[in-house]
């Protein structure tokens, strides 16, 4: 009986003191080392994940990059064949020298000369193209400050109606390019009044006031050159950069067989001064009023670069694949800076990091400037295909 | 005592599980950031074959997605060198005779070199890209006269990345 009743206690009894400290020893020693497998995996998880959101920023921004310098040079002739584009992306070169550094500061700073600038020049598809003259239906020179518009192919608009309607399209502040028929020469003005109508001759025409183009002189070529339709001394007039440096592109007197836009630059360039720890990446859509949310792309660039390929002959033999300083682009040897009209694809080299951070558990430090932060860099390569469409 | 034994079995198998799942997650975002570079490299060299002329010999018919391939003084292959701690992007593009280096530095400098071989990618990703041009290519048993096939294959070089990080990708053009 006594027996029986030992044998009960025992199997109602629960763990001994000796079983309960085995299974805690053996359950800390187990999830000692399984915490310190995520504790070891989380640094890595977190490179992981900061690299991905890099990643992600700069292809987002290489898309939209693709998307506007597919289609440089749009809309420039709408209706009307054309056997040349003058001008589709306008590049920004700051050239570093061999050995250089474009940053500084402890802890450095990104200056503005670390990143290039590109323009994609579009001309708006609301305005349509138009034939510029003096109002007499003679050529205009665009170093006068006056120029009168009129529909492809006509002495003036139809009706007064017409011409209102399309000199509503002129806002002071607007880009206007001027081009030549067959594409040979182009130049740029700034309207500094919205656009009006006037009747000449019987002729109604929309009117356009603007600011005035000057000569400039290539003094890289001996003898030197100097050309017109440029505006070299006043750089608020050419914002984009078409007309800012000398090239033997540039023209001064268009006539009612050429052409006036209306165009909508897109601009992407980084700015270091909103915030220098913080480079960003821009797009500006000219016309268009943008909050700087709007127009940022990627924050934490750190490097932007903007090559071009340039259009020798039908069988290229330039070994220089890409050059990435325009005051030197070349034509089959020939010097030709800033000839914008022989850009035949763009390479876009970005270079994004992730957000320097003073966290002592974040130990990475990178090996060229021992920064907080990781690197991510990724280059493309796109072509502006209205710029290829004769070759 | 036999319990104890068996919750322990279990908690470990349980705790061990979990862990390799974190790992393999880390296998798998790094694979994927991998294959998102080799898509946008794919997808460059696309462009940068489309930017010839219909007549010009960079883009004549030949290469192969599986061996490097010479025809003449012409490549069907490059590579492409990126760093992840240095900041470098360096892309070596197959020139008529040699080799075409772009290296963009972090300091703001662009070096453009030509060399005679391509530059070796210790130490950074490096990637491997071989292109095949066709001339008529056929699709679904159809003969598509006139224009050309380009394809292009993306390795990536480091082997212990799994899966093998590789992506094709095709386009047509005259």
């Amino acid at each position: 009986m006594r027996t029986e009743r030992v044998a009960n206690r025992k199997r109602q009894s629960g763990f001994t003191l000796v079983e309960l400290l085995l299974a805690t020893a053996i359950f800390t020693i187990i999830a000692g080392a399984t915490l310190s497998l995520f504790a070891q995996h989380q640094p890595i998880f977190n490179q992981q994940q900061n690299l991905a959101e890099v990643n992600i920023a700069l292809r987002n921004a290489v898309a939209q990059m693709q998307l506007d310098i597919a289609n440089a040079g749009a809309n420039f002739y709408t209706g009307v064949n054309i056997p040349n584009y003058p001008v589709g992306v306008v590049v920004s070169n700051n050239v570093i020298a061999s050995g250089g550094d474009c940053r500084s500061g402890t802890p450095l700073l990104y200056g503005a000369n670390c990143f290039d600038s590109i323009s994609i020049i579009t001309a708006d598809e609301a305005t349509p193209p138009t034939n510029p003259s003096n109002g007499s239906g003679a050529s205009v020179a665009m170093s006068t400050t006056t120029l009168y518009l009129s529909p492809p192919g006509s002495a003036g608009y139809a009706t007064a109606a017409a011409a209102t309607a399309a000199a509503a399209h002129y806002l002071s502040g607007d880009q206007i390019l001027l081009v030549k028929q067959d594409g040979s020469q182009y130049s740029t003005v700034k309207l500094t009044a919205a656009g009006s109508t006037q009747t000449i001759s019987g002729n109604i025409l929309v009117k356009l006031v603007h600011t005035a183009t000057t000569s400039c002189t290539d003094t890289t070529v001996t003898p030197n050159v100097t050309y017109t339709g440029c505006n070299t001394t006043a750089s608020g007039n050419d914002p984009y950069g078409m007309t800012t440096h000398a090239n033997t592109m540039l023209g001064e007197t268009y006539s009612q067989t050429d052409f006036a836009l209306r165009i909508t630059p897109v601009q992407y360039a980084v700015d270091v001064t909103t915030d220098s720890s913080n480079p960003t990446l821009t797009r500006t859509v000219a016309g268009l009023s943008q909050t700087t949310a709007q127009k940022t792309l990627a924050t934490q660039i750190i490097g932007m670069k903007i090559g071009v390929s340039l259009f020798n002959s039908t069988t290229d033999t330039d070994t220089t694949i890409y050059n990435f300083d325009a005051s030197s682009y070349t034509n089959n040897g020939v010097a030709a800076g800033y000839n914008y009209t022989l850009v035949r694809s763009v390479m876009v080299s970005l270079i994004g990091r992730t957000t320097p951070t003073n966290s002592p558990a974040y130990v990475f430090r990178n090996t060229f400037d021992n920064g907080a932060y990781e690197i991510q860099g990724v280059s493309v390569v796109i072509n502006p295909r209205n710029m290829s469409m004769t070759d | 005592m036999a319990e104890l034994l068996i919750a322990v079995a279990v908690m470990t198998i349980g705790l061990s599980a979990m862990a390799g799942l974190v790992a393999q997650s880390l296998k798998g975002t790094e694979s994927a950031r991998y294959m998102a570079l080799a898509t946008t490299l794919a997808s460059e060299k696309l462009e940068d074959l489309n930017r010839w002329t219909a007549v010009d010999p960079h883009v004549a018919t030949g290469g192969s997605l599986t061996t490097d391939t010479t025809v003449g003084t012409l490549r069907y292959y490059d590579d492409i060198d990126l760093s992840n701690t240095t900041g470098q992007v360096s892309e070596t593009v197959a020139v008529t005779g040699g080799y075409s280096t772009v290296v963009h530095m972090a300091t703001g400098e662009v070096d453009n070199n030509n060399n005679t071989a391509a530059p070796s990618g210790v130490g950074v990703v490096a990637f491997h890209r071989r292109w095949l041009i066709e001339a008529n290519p056929v699709v679904n048993s159809i003969t598509m006269t006139g224009i050309r096939r380009v394809t292009v294959i993306v390795t990536l070089n480091n082997t212990s990345i799994r899966p093998v990080v590789t992506y094709q990708m095709s386009t047509v053009r005259p």
